[in-house]
């Protein structure tokens, strides 16, 4: 059951803001595609077959070892951020003084 | 005159390499091309200005030096990144965004002396099955302008149809490179998953992603696919797949005279339009008379694939559309504090369907449905690949029709998401199981006295491009 308490959590947990209207359609939305896609729970898999990692195939890593130099890519990254202060991203302050 | 409508690659090449026209006379025609069409069907963001690119290849041919792409105007999907262009992904949220390196495919490009004519528009971050999801207009069927050019590669394929530019890149996750060129009447060839590197490619769900070639015909997307395709480190799953395909870096498949090719009856019957079905019969019917084997087969849990897509795409969805959060690059809408920040620059700059997308994902990967949904959808996964690998141990090709049902009308699912997504039910399984597909012109349906392309589908087994190839340029000339 996808009620609007649920889409808003959703939208909660994805950082999203959403209008009361984007809510409604949005539950309407979901339950409809959400009760299309649950027909794969008639599909027997067996138990113990694993998920992801199983299937997935496997993954192929390289060496961990640095492959440029340090710093010659901050001044275009940091270009692009919208705001900076020197070669760092600045995002509002998270703990205030009293936390 | 250089005629748009009938070039191809091979023949560019040879006018330039001649010099019966020089690069930029080609850029300039299809420049003027786009000009004259482009108010209309809206498939270019952004024509690029790039005289270097265009005297380089100049200076290439001159020397001798050509190489199959040479000089060669290519139009970009606005989520393939080149070094200095803006790169949008057709999203509110990268409408300023200037790339700062070259995918992969455009170094390889860059290499060949190929010229990038512009960027080229898409549903926001390739989700969706109709451009109408672009924060910046719909792109319109250069066949018929009443009509969605599909999507999400919709202004790839509108491009190459409406002659303003010779090939494309797009990019195809659950069909979005072979729908558009169905309806827009062209050939469009989604790789073998982890053929082609994905960097530089924005991510929309990272274990379906590829990125393939549309074009005016079976040969041009060969030789586009034969330059972008290979190995690179900067993307491990070309590493993986080749391993899978054999150490070797290039792949030898030996082509047939004539192939079995399996047709999935029960599967494809349901729900295809009566005039999709009388042009998908006489395809069969054709390439049955030229020699080649038809055989009706079944793919068990076949019609699971839809389902699995729209739980496991949703997914990946929700998890790579987190880096879109104000900070590091992209638009970003204040609030009182950090949170604010991310909810309002999300939510005010993201489009509906990405939203929809996200939410979707986040609860099939929720704790208490997570095993229910995402883990369940990964198993049903794994039968089908299992289903399809013994399939080809049977057939050479699967058959399908493209679509159900040619171009819709503009506005016609925009309400109804669910609608919009069955019209993947054929595209998705080459996703689901990481084969590769292309999509061929087989017909006309027609609608008011417009011609409304229908296309073929081909699917091979895993790095049997070759096999599409080939089979698809003995049905061309059918």
């Amino acid at each position: 059951m996808i009620t609007n308490e649920t889409v808003t959590h959703l939208a909660s947990l994805a950082h999203i803001s959403i209008t009361n209207e984007e809510t409604d359609s949005l539950k309407n939305d979901l339950e409809k595609i959400l009760a299309y896609v649950e027909d794969i729970n008639s599909v027997d898999t067996e138990i113990n077959q694993g998920g992801v990692s199983q299937v997935a195939g496997s993954n192929v890593v390289r060496e961990d070892e640095i492959t440029n130099d340090a710093g010659v890519y901050t001044e275009k990254l940091v270009a692009l951020a919208p705001q900076k202060e020197g070669d760092y991203f600045t995002v509002k302050k998270i703990l205030s003084h009293n936390d | 005159m250089i005629n748009l409508e009938t070039l191809t690659i091979q023949e560019a090449r040879r006018m330039l390499d001649t010099k019966e026209v020089s690069v930029q006379d080609l850029l300039g025609a299809y420049v003027a091309k786009i000009e004259e069409r482009n108010a209309e069907v809206f498939a270019f963001l952004e024509v690029f200005t790039r005289p270097k690119d265009v005297a380089r290849a100049q200076k290439m041919i001159d020397e001798g030096k050509s190489q199959p792409l040479t000089g060669i105007p290519i139009a970009i999907k606005d989520n393939i990144v080149i070094e200095g262009e803006k790169a949008s992904a057709s999203s509110k949220i990268l409408e300023d965004y200037v790339a700062p390196y070259d995918a992969t495919v455009i170094t390889r490009l860059k290499a060949q002396g190929a010229i990038f004519i512009g960027r080229v528009n898409m549903d926001e971050f390739a989700q969706g099955g109709s451009t109408e999801n672009s924060a910046f207009g719909v792109t319109k069927n250069p066949c018929d302008t009443m009509r969605v050019s599909g999507g999400s590669s919709g202004g790839s394929a509108a491009a190459v149809a409406m002659h303003g530019a010779l090939v494309a890149l797009g990019s195809d996750t659950g069909g979005s490179i072979r729908q558009p060129a169905s309806f827009c009447g062209v050939v469009g060839l989604k790789p073998t998953y982890g053929s082609v590197s994905r960097h530089g490619l924005m991510a929309m769900a990272s274990s379906l992603d590829v990125i393939g070639p549309i074009a005016k015909n079976v040969a041009d997307t060969k030789i586009v696919f034969d330059i972008i395709k290979g190995v690179d480190p900067l993307d491990s799953t070309t590493s993986a797949s080749q391993a899978v395909a054999g150490s070797d870096a290039s792949i030898v498949v030996t082509t047939k005279e004539t192939y079995t090719i399996g047709v999935p009856r029960a599967f494809v019957e349901k729900g295809m339009d009566p005039e999709v079905k009388e042009i998908f019969e006489s395809s069969l019917a054709k390439l049955a008379a030229a020699g080649h084997t038809i055989v009706d087969i079944e793919i068990p849990l076949f019609e699971y694939t839809l389902p699995v897509y729209y739980i496991l795409m949703p997914a990946e969805v929700s998890s790579n559309m987190s880096r879109y959060d104000g900070v590091r690059y992209g638009g970003l809408i204040e609030g009182e504090d950090l949170q604010e920040d991310y909810k309002k620059t999300r939510g005010g700059l993201l489009g509906t369907e990405v939203k929809r997308r996200i939410l979707l994902g986040t609860y099939v990967l929720s704790s208490g449905y997570y095993d229910a949904y995402y883990n369940k959808a990964w198993q049903v996964r794994k039968k089908i690949t299992e289903n399809m690998t013994k399939v080809f141990e049977e057939v050479d090709l699967i058959a399908m029709p493209t679509t159900p049902s040619p171009a819709f009308l503009i506005g016609e699912k925009t309400n109804d998401p669910l609608a919009m997504y069955l019209e993947d039910i054929f595209t998705v399984g080459a996703n689901i199981t990481g084969v590769p597909a292309i999509s061929i012109p087989a017909g006309n349906a027609e609608s008011g006295g417009k011609p409304l392309s229908v296309g073929l589908q081909l699917i091979a087994p895993h790095h049997k491009e070759d096999w599409l190839f080939d089979c698809g340029q003995k049905f061309e000339i059918l």
